[in-house]
């Protein structure tokens, strides 16, 4: 299985990533309630971090004070496709999803 | 007088404010709350798919991420949440806070996408929206859309009912090149924060706790320094940085042998000459050096520093070295996970139509995926059976790395994952259970 790789893209942008990410919201949404009312919740978060997370291994960071982030990465590949990506950036006030921008039929299992 | 009644009367009301907020909430009123919170995430689909499809529409690669930011951000703001843009340096990055006071709770999810990786959405065959242009085939398209629908439905709850708290949420700019979250605690955005949740797309919802098992990693390039010559007519008077790439990956490879077996190491040569004629003058090569704990990872980083070293003296070239990623091994917090963990158990799995059922198993068909996961569970078609709390690996053998870690090195920290893909698709360089809890692997 490949991964890190173009199939992996397949339902990004169709109602099972839409579904995904509503189940996904209403968990965190409910949890931020809980760390919001309950501070023994954060109270033993901390005691598990110090105590047993942390108990044997310290943080040490590999980035030293100085090191700058590495910004200049994949910028000239961008610079390469982005006049070409800016053709398909979605539109919402026309099409009502993406799906429909491209015209496409959900799902389409075959080539034609 | 009217003056001193007005003022003792708005003193008398922000003290009553002052009690009610201290006090509490009831068991009855939480509960009130969440189910306010489920509706009010319902209500906002629209919305919902509307970033989730906007910011796949973007594909753009780790520290390249303006339009994504510039949109995340503007509907932030536009909920009442104060931006500071460009943190650590990154143009891309930014802070959004709402709120005040304690406690303060980040909320955070990738936002870059994977190059060569273009593709129509919901289209079980390779047919790229650009070809060969980036593409979102690891889904980080889709979990700033959880962050901001949580926070805005979280947000109407505080301001209603007066409650003490701070929400900061942020992306994670570069993910794929472990770029940024090592910076964000090295420059202190995280220094008051107390507790973090991170979200990240999967096949199933779930969290854990502990050693996910992932490894942790360098991202480091090597760059060679020679002097360039005609290749035909003086070749001996050239110095090849190409060599010296080429030898310096010729003997990490043999080094592999005495390596532990959970080690990764693998790498891409970034500069290898300009044409064939020219003896290359400049070379580069970038490794990803990966572990499962900081000694080990320290141990290979030195190890290859002393490699580049070797191959420069035997080449007659000078290296330099320069740190342009890195991650711990993930450890996340139980006390959370098991919190959070109720709550998903309340909510469950989406409701599959026929037609996302039949794109998956077409993508499944697609891609040979295998018919059961690391755990031995039945890969067919999206998942319908809630996935457990996942505890600490009892045994790894090394995998992919997220620098979610850092933060959680830091400050209490769980990672969420929403079943937004397809299962039997490895995310990453690793297939789903090497790295159980810890999800996202660059």
């Amino acid at each position: 299985m490949p991964g890190h790789h173009w199939s992996n893209a397949i339902a990004m942008a169709t109602p099972i990533a839409h579904k995904g990410v509503t189940v996904g919201a209403k968990a965190l949404a409910m949890t931020l309630i809980d760390l919001f009312t309950d501070q023994k919740l954060l109270d033993d978060s901390w005691d598990y971090f110090k105590n047993v997370q942390s108990k044997d291994v310290k943080y040490t960071s590999f980035v030293d004070a100085k090191t700058p982030p590495a910004i200049h990465l994949n910028s000239k590949i961008m610079e390469k496709f982005k006049p070409e990506l800016k053709k398909y950036y979605y539109d919402p006030s026309k099409y009502n999803t993406y799906l429909d921008q491209l015209g496409i039929k959900y799902p389409t299992l075959e080539k034609k | 007088m009217k003056t001193f009644c007005f003022r003792f009367i708005a003193l008398i009301f922000l003290a009553i404010n002052f009690l009610i907020a201290a006090k509490p909430a009831s068991t009855k009123e939480i509960k009130k709350w969440k189910a306010e919170v489920l509706a009010g995430v319902q209500n906002n689909s629209k919305l919902t798919q509307e970033i989730v499809d906007m910011m796949f529409s973007f594909s753009e690669l780790g520290f390249q991420e303006v339009e994504g930011s510039k949109y995340l951000t503007g509907i932030l703001e536009k909920n009442g949440f104060k931006i500071e843009h460009g943190i650590s340096g990154v143009p891309t990055a930014w802070l959004a806070k709402w709120g005040s006071g304690k406690p303060v709770i980040a909320l955070g999810s990738d936002v870059d996408c994977i190059p060569k990786a273009s593709q129509k959405p919901g289209v079980a065959y390779k047919d790229p929206i650009v070809e060969g242009a980036p593409g979102h085939g690891e889904g980080h398209n889709s979990g700033q859309a959880v962050i901001i629908i949580a926070a805005l439905e979280i947000k109407k709850i505080m301001q209603r009912e007066n409650l003490s708290g701070t929400l900061v949420l942020w992306p994670g700019v570069a993910e794929e090149l472990v770029g940024t979250k090592a910076w964000y605690i090295r420059d202190g955005y995280f220094k008051n924060v107390d507790a973090c949740i991170f979200t990240h797309v999967g096949n199933n919802l779930g969290t854990s706790w502990g050693d996910g098992g992932g490894n942790g990693l360098v991202s480091v390039e090597f760059s060679f320094d020679g002097s360039a010559a005609h290749s035909a007519g003086a070749p001996w008077r050239g110095k090849s940085a190409l060599d010296a790439v080429e030898l310096m990956n010729i003997s990490w490879n043999y080094k592999r042998e005495h390596l532990k077996p959970t080690q990764r190491s693998h790498y891409v040569i970034t500069d290898g000459g300009d044409q064939p004629n020219v003896v290359p003058s400049k070379a580069s090569v970038w490794y990803y050096l990966r572990e499962r704990n900081y000694e080990d990872i320290k141990s290979m980083y030195d190890e290859a520093i002393k490699y580049s070293e070797a191959t420069a003296t035997i080449t007659g070239t000078t290296v330099k070295h320069r740190l342009l990623g890195t991650a711990w091994p993930g450890h996340f917090n139980k006390p959370m996970a098991v919190a959070m963990t109720k709550n998903i158990e309340e909510v469950g799995l989406p409701t599959w139509s026929d037609d996302d059922q039949l794109l998956a198993r077409a993508s499944q068909k697609l891609v040979s995926a295998p018919k059961t996961d690391q755990l031995g569970r039945k890969i067919d078609g999206l998942e319908t059976k809630l996935d457990t709390l996942y505890g600490p690996v009892q045994f790894s053998w090394g995998g992919g790395s997220d620098d979610i870690a850092d933060i959680g090195w830091n400050l209490p920290t769980i990672v969420l994952r929403f079943p937004s893909n397809i299962p039997g698709f490895a995310r990453s360089s690793l297939v789903k259970c090497d790295c159980n809890g810890n999800p996202d692997c660059a």
